[in-house]
This record gives structure tokens, sequence and C-alpha cells, in this order.
């Protein structure tokens, strides 16, 4: 009985691309294991706009409920929980999929207003809008009179 | 060059008369996830819809589509396979088929 990844068909490359993924996830993982907390890094992408700066994470295998966004001063944190929403009997033969908790912190540049921010999650894919709060522009000051 | 194609992690398992593949596909609409069968060879495949514009601060997530395929032993019933969709996490149920023993009896003439 079998049941496996067809690598010969996907190519060299893309074995390339999932064994460096794999270093990278290993080092992360490393890196919070020192740290006390064995977790994942969930891939994130951080864009910055005119008015707002746009966060995407890509958690999927959570609900809506298992995921929690704090902003705080420009610091944006996404942290949560999950299982691999497996069964007690389900015997394993392949486990790629991260599992546990996860926490990601960002400094967002610029000033934001968190009280504004909105987040959707749809299809596993978290995308949060932090609206920037305009910088004034600086005033210049035009000299008038005679000098005393 | 072909477009670049991301291999999305998956999780086997079985549990009583099925095999269980969950495969992450964050971000990918239902509409555009195809699962077919080809003889023995599964093939999981779904397109990114969305875009986001704008200047990127940090880019992880890798573009293009998600394309994953699994051999399957013959005697799986893949005509039975169940497919739920959740979440970003597709999960396939494969029933395993017993092997009957057959007895051909044979024909006088």
């Amino acid at each position: 009985m079998y049941l496996y990844a067809d690598w010969k068909r996907e190519g060299i490359r893309d074995l390339q691309e999932e064994i460096n993924r794999m270093f990278e996830e290993a080092s992360g993982k490393m890196t919070r294991c020192f740290l006390g907390d064995c977790g994942w890094t969930p891939l994130v992408d951080i864009y910055e706009k005119e008015d707002e700066i746009v966060v995407v994470a890509e958690l999927p295998g959570l609900s809506r409920e298992g995921i929690s966004i704090d902003v705080s001063d420009s610091v944006l944190t996404i942290s949560g929980n999950r299982t691999d929403g497996s069964l007690t009997d389900e015997v394993h033969s392949r486990m790629e999929r991260n599992q546990g908790k996860f926490e990601r912190t960002f400094s967002l540049p610029g000033v934001i207003d968190g009280a504004k921010a909105t987040a959707v999650f749809r299809d596993g894919l978290l995308r949060i809008a932090l609206p920037r709060v305009p910088v004034e522009k600086p005033l210049r000051i035009d000299i008038s009179g005679e000098e005393p | 060059m072909a477009k670049p194609v991301r291999v999305p992690v998956a999780d086997i398992s079985n549990i009583g008369s099925d095999y269980i593949v969950r495969c992450e596909f964050p971000g990918i609409e239902k509409d555009t996830l195809e699962i077919t069968v080809d003889n023995t060879r599964l093939t999981l495949s779904g397109r990114r819809t969305w875009t986001e514009h704008g200047q990127i601060l940090l880019s992880e997530i890798p573009s293009g589509h998600f394309l994953r395929t699994f051999l399957l032993d013959e005697s799986l019933s893949t005509a039975d396979i169940v497919a739920e969709f959740r979440n970003g996490l597709l999960v396939l149920k494969i029933p395993k088929q017993k092997h009957e023993r057959k007895t051909i009896p044979i024909t006088e003439e």
C-alpha cells in the first residue's frame, strides 16, 4: 500500500524549493525553541499604501475564532493555535503541516490608527487593513513686516 | 518558461476504512480548486486569484499556482473520494477497497 508525493513529475526545481523551505522553517523553529516555544511561523506579506498598511497572512486550517490580532502603537501581533484536525484513532503516515501555537509581531512604519483597523479571514487567508494617521505637513511661515 | 508552481504541504493518515489527505490551499477560492484522478495519479491544483497592490515591505508568500500530485495504490477506490474544503484546508477521504477473493468456475463443455 503506498500513497506518496510524486517528485519526479513535479520536477527538481520544486524539490529544491521545498528543501529550501524546510531549512528556513527549521531555522525559524530552532530560534523559537530557544525562546521556549516550539511553534510554527505562518507566511506573511506586508504592503504599504498611501493611506493604509495591509498585512496578509496564510493561516489555513484555522477558524476565525482561533486567531487573535492585537495592535498597539504601530506594533501588530497575530497569534493563535492550530490543531491538525485529526481524530484520535488516525494513524499518520506523512506529516508536513505545522501545528501548535504561533505568534508573529511586526513593527509597522508610520503612525497607525489601530481603532479603525479591519480584518477579513477567508479561505485560510487573513487580510488586515491598518489605516495610517496622516502626518501633518510642515507649515511654512512667511516672514512679514519690517525688521525691528 | 512555465509559471512558478507552489507545492502545498499535506498530511496523510488512515482511519478505519479510509485514507485521509489534508492539503493546505490558503487564499485559494473553492471554484478554482481542481481534483483529478487519472488512473492512479491524484492531482490537486488551485489558482490564486487575489492580488495586492502597494509597496512591498515584506514578501514571504510565494506567488504561483498550487500543484501537488500523489500516486495512489491501485486497490484504492478512487471513484468514491469525498472532498471537503474549509478555511483553506482541503480534506480528502479515500476509501480503501478490500481485495475480495474470487473463485472463477470452469465451465464444462
